[in-house]
């Protein structure tokens, strides 16, 4: 009987033991991503700044060009606002749903940050997300200003006590999830940056009276040519600073 | 039963270690991020100063949005429509009074004012810019043909008159008007267009001639836009896994400040942004 016990409370300590093991990795695992996040993210934002204080040393930027745009951040954040709120299932479990509360940009460095506020669900349990995320051009020598965020981490923010091991599914779904998949449900920005570029005027056709001497006039009937060209705007490089974003094209 | 009570003990140690051993590593290597983490924003800090330090001038924000329009693309407008010649044409709807009266001797009419054709054909257009505006240089020719009907001592008839000024050097300005949305409006504007007159002269035989002048006044004649290169619209786009939503929203651009210097047209204006 007592042997039996003791097998029993081997099984339920050893139980007990592997939980508070899973616990402990769990909860350092979120720290950790949390961290590895913020870390990621410097380093980029670093790698960016370097690069481009490199060009402004070397007067390799801004290139030449014919058309300069600059767009403050807190402009393209009032539109940013419009989507506020929305929801997408996690890629990776679908039972796990993740809002966005905000996405608002902010420059640093000479990086775009992307500041996201987040939270995942599931029943009952809740959590907030750490997403850490640039602005990235879709591409360049495009015609359209496209942007895309680019996803560097994401790691829940968490709070439990020992015995919430209802939670461990929860956070190492989340711990789990792949950082491109996340990036794919994120919006993608078009700022208002025109693909065609006129300049000039249209046909026009006008009467005008002349004095042809002091006592007659004449009144003539005025033809002038459409002197308006189209130019398809190229853009051919993005500089971001702390106040926004600076488009430089090309007209051709 | 002592060796049954000595194996979970054992276990529990065991459990405790790992637990113990996963949890410092766990620290230790947080504690390794932070200081990497330190180093990070302290190399961030000097970036910064560095790029406001070493930033060329054209970073140098004020408003929401910003334009620099260079002069390439315009000269490059101006060299295709001047390029052999951009030509104005005119011709002749109505008249009033005399081109010559002498009271009881003669008189000279334009007649039929349809007959009147001028032209003028501006070329080699070219715009260099200052802080004054866009100064344009560009060669003026200009042709006139209006019949006159004359009566002279009893003798009565028509003419051809001919006048024309030879390829001449004219300045101008580009006159920039006020934004109109994403537009940018101009008037071409000669600066010597008062002088700038085509003598037209025709010969009535033994009579002799009749002289008058047809002004040409390009100032309101040539006008346009120059396209800010900001559209109306942009928008935000969800993608399919989000639901695939696309909200557009409007800019409107309020307080325009427009300026010229020896680089660019510079425009400078906030932003409103409305939703649709």
């Amino acid at each position: 009987m007592i042997d039996k016990i003791c097998r029993i409370d081997i099984k339920f300590k050893l139980l007990i033991g592997l939980f508070a093991l899973s616990f402990l990795v769990s909860c350092g695992s979120t720290i950790k991503q949390q961290k590895e996040g913020q870390l990621a993210v410097l380093k980029q934002v670093n790698a960016t700044s370097k690069a481009t204080l490199e060009g402004f040393k070397s007067g390799t930027l801004p290139q030449k060009y014919d058309i300069h745009l600059f767009f403050r951040y807190a402009a393209v954040n009032k539109a940013l606002a419009a989507i506020d709120g929305y929801e997408f299932p996690l890629p990776n479990n679908a039972n796990i749903a993740v809002k966005i509360g905000s996405i608002r940009l902010k420059g640093i460095g000479a990086s775009p940050l992307v500041s996201i506020q987040a939270s995942a669900r599931t029943g009952e349990l809740t959590a907030d997300v750490e997403i850490g995320a640039i602005l990235t051009p879709i591409s360049n020598n495009a015609t359209a200003a496209a942007l895309q965020i680019n996803v560097l981490s994401f790691a829940p923010r968490i709070s439990w006590w020992i015995f919430e091991l209802t939670k461990i599914d929860f956070v190492n779904a989340l711990l789990a999830v792949e950082l491109n998949k996340i990036a794919l449900r994120l919006p993608k920005i078009e700022l208002p940056v025109a693909e065609k570029i006129k300049i000039g005027g249209t046909a026009t056709q006008k009467d005008q009276t002349f004095n042809t001497t002091k006592d007659s006039t004449l009144t003539l009937r005025i033809n002038i040519p459409a002197t308006q060209r189209e130019r398809t705007l190229s853009i051919s490089n993005y500089v971001f600073l702390e106040d926004g974003l600076h488009i430089f094209g090309s007209l051709k | 039963m002592k060796k049954v009570i000595f194996i979970p003990i054992l276990t529990l140690i065991a459990l405790s270690l790992e637990v113990s051993l996963g949890f410092f590593a766990v620290a230790d290597e947080s504690s390794d991020l932070d200081k990497q983490i330190e180093l990070e924003k302290n190399k961030l800090d000097m970036l910064s100063q560095q790029l406001k330090q070493y930033s060329p001038p054209i970073f140098t924000v004020s408003s929401d949005v910003q334009v620099d329009f260079g002069y390439r693309p315009i000269n490059e407008w101006l060299k295709e429509n001047t390029s052999p010649m951009l030509t104005i044409n005119g011709t002749g709807i109505n008249r009033t009074g005399d081109v010559y009266y002498n009271p009881g001797i003669a008189k000279a009419w334009i007649e039929p004012p349809r007959d009147t054709k001028v032209s003028v054909h501006l070329s080699k257009a070219e715009v260099t810019g200052t802080t004054a505006g866009l100064a344009l240089m560009s060669t003026l020719q200009a042709y006139a043909e209006v019949r006159v009907y004359f009566s002279a001592l009893g003798v009565s008839g028509n003419v051809l008159c001919k006048g024309f000024i030879d390829p001449t050097q004219v300045r101008g300005v580009i006159a920039l008007q006020p934004i109109l949305g994403t537009l940018l409006p101009y008037v071409l504007k000669f600066s010597s267009v008062g002088e700038i007159t085509v003598l037209t002269s025709c010969g009535i035989g033994a009579l002799g001639s009749i002289n008058f002048t047809i002004p040409i006044q390009l100032d309101t004649s040539s006008s346009g836009s120059f396209d800010l290169g900001l559209a109306n619209t942009g928008k935000i786009v969800l993608p399919l896994e989000a639901g695939g939503k696309e909200i557009p929203y409007r800019i409107v651009v309020s307080k325009p400040n427009v300026n010229s210097s020896s680089d660019s047209l510079q425009i400078r204006a906030d932003l409103d942004i409305t939703i649709n």
